[in-house]
């Protein structure tokens, strides 16, 4: 799916969810919310090519593919928990926004740990070997 | 009058046994500095095979030198590249949000710490071998002096630089090996939250300063050699003048005063053991120095390309890195002046030299 098509999904649905919440907004917050969904799976087609890409030119370059993974993996998460988050305010419910945010900081921070860790693991060998 | 006979026949017997000593001890560390030779393959240099020395051989050994420092380099660029692109695209596709940065800097620093820490142990045991030849070859040099007929000189020699190549190398150890490490550590903190205070540069200037202060008062010590040797000549005044105005090159403005000292240094050795001091005085240091120089080229254009393309915080992990390979290119560096100019100062100061 190219950006043109991305877009007249998005305008169409745009115009159809405000036609139709004004007789049933739960219909209305659906029909937007699927367009999401339709969307982000031919998004996740395309970018997929380029993180594929990513990787190959890490293994090449000698690096251990788990950190561009972790670097993938988050950007997955800050994706899915933003359209997420905003589909939930969309439909008025704010509370579960936020958690969702807080949930996606919290699932960053445990993909992050082992990276960290290896950090830390680094540090302590420079600073016990000198 | 029975005496003072005696005296002076008892001085000459042991003054000839001395000699005698010496010849001996001559064997003795020449076999010492061959087997050092063999060992550090020096560099490619046997004593047997001076003669053969060439500029074509000397830049062939030079040429061999930096492929084999370059290796590692290389790798650490296409390391640094891929995680700037991964970093570029992550910040473009995630709408500004500061955490990819974060963990591109923390994922380069972890993939090029081996290459890194790999690189110091090595120029740390390079500097560790270069103290081991040392320790054979000042004797030698000393005795090569004396029979020259410079006992003052070689006596001072012997003496002042095997302690300060012990110093050295003890200073590398105690002071200079955890100052890298912090140095990295605090490279590494910085560009993961830029604000923290960047320690590197701090503690690069304070390492070099010193090792400069170490190194004026191991000179210092050839100043008061001065004293009971010799008037002052040209040497002596040019190497004082060097110590007050400036420690290194690389961190002083007194570039030219320290080129002419240097040069006059290399002059004496000349002079007193031929060109094979100077190459050999060279080829001690020259891998380590080719090996941080290699190191700091590279890091350099690392973070060219990081510039170029946008990608700050790992360009400022590189730049700290970067400072790490400059001062162990300035400890080396320290390590081969001091060197150069204790062995002119003290064969000029020790005896028949007038520079």
């Amino acid at each position: 799916m190219d950006i043109i098509s991305i877009c007249a999904v998005c305008l169409i649905t745009a115009i159809l969810a405000r036609l139709i919440k004004q007789g049933s907004p739960e219909i209305g917050f659906a029909v937007s919310a699927v367009a999401v969904f339709i969307v982000l799976v031919a998004l996740t087609e395309n970018i997929s090519s380029v993180f594929d890409e990513m990787g190959e030119l890490a293994s090449r370059a000698g690096i251990s593919n788990g950190y561009v993974m972790i670097a993938i993996k988050v950007l997955g998460i800050s994706y899915i928990s933003d359209l997420c988050a905003g589909s939930c305010r969309d439909a008025g419910e704010s509370a579960l926004g936020s958690i969702i945010d807080i949930s996606a900081k919290a699932m960053i921070t445990i993909v992050c740990m082992p990276i960290v860790y290896t950090l830390m693991e680094v540090i302590t060998k420079i600073l016990e070997n000198g | 009058m029975k005496r003072i006979i005696n005296a002076l026949f008892a001085f000459m017997l042991c003054f000839m046994l001395c000699t005698t000593a010496n010849c001996e001890e001559l064997e003795e560390y020449k076999e010492k500095v061959y087997d050092e030779l063999a060992e550090s393959e020096l560099y490619g240099i046997m004593p047997d095979n001076m003669s053969d020395i060439s500029a074509d051989s000397l830049f062939e050994r030079i040429g061999a030198i930096i492929s084999q420092a370059v290796k590692a380099p290389m790798k650490i660029i296409g390391i640094t590249a891929v995680f700037a692109i991964i970093s570029r695209v992550t910040e473009t596709v995630s709408n500004g949000k500061p955490y990819y940065q974060d963990i591109c800097v923390i994922a380069l620093f972890v993939s090029i710490s081996p290459y890194i820490l790999r690189s110091f142990e090595e120029l740390i045991s390079a500097m560790n071998s270069s103290q081991g030849f040392l320790a054979a070859y000042v004797p030698i040099f000393a005795s090569i002096i004396s029979a020259s007929g410079n006992l003052n000189a070689a006596l001072s020699y012997n003496s002042i630089l095997l302690y300060a190549s012990e110093g050295a190398v003890l200073a590398v150890t105690v002071l200079i090996k955890p100052m890298l490490g912090l140095m990295l550590v605090s490279s590494v903190i910085h560009a993961v939250n830029p604000e923290m205070p960047n320690l590197a540069s701090s503690l690069r200037r304070i390492s070099v300063t010193m090792i400069g202060f170490i190194m004026s008062i191991f000179l210092g010590v050839i100043g008061l050699q001065s004293i009971v040797g010799r008037a002052q000549d040209s040497l002596t005044v040019k190497a004082g003048k060097y110590l007050v105005a400036s420690f290194v090159p690389i961190i002083g403005g007194s570039l030219n005063e320290s080129y002419r000292t240097v040069k006059a240094s290399l002059d004496s050795i000349r002079s007193v053991v031929g060109t094979f001091g100077i190459v050999i005085i060279v080829m001690i240091f020259i891998t380590p120095i080719i090996t941080a120089a290699v190191y700091r080229f590279c890091l350099m254009l690392c973070e060219f390309l990081c510039g170029g393309l946008s990608s700050g915080r790992v360009g400022m992990l590189i730049r700290g890195i970067g400072e790490v390979y400059t001062l162990i290119g300035a400890v080396v560096t320290i390590y081969m002046l001091m060197l150069i100019i204790a062995t002119g100062a003290l064969i000029a100061l020790g005896g028949g030299l007038n520079i």
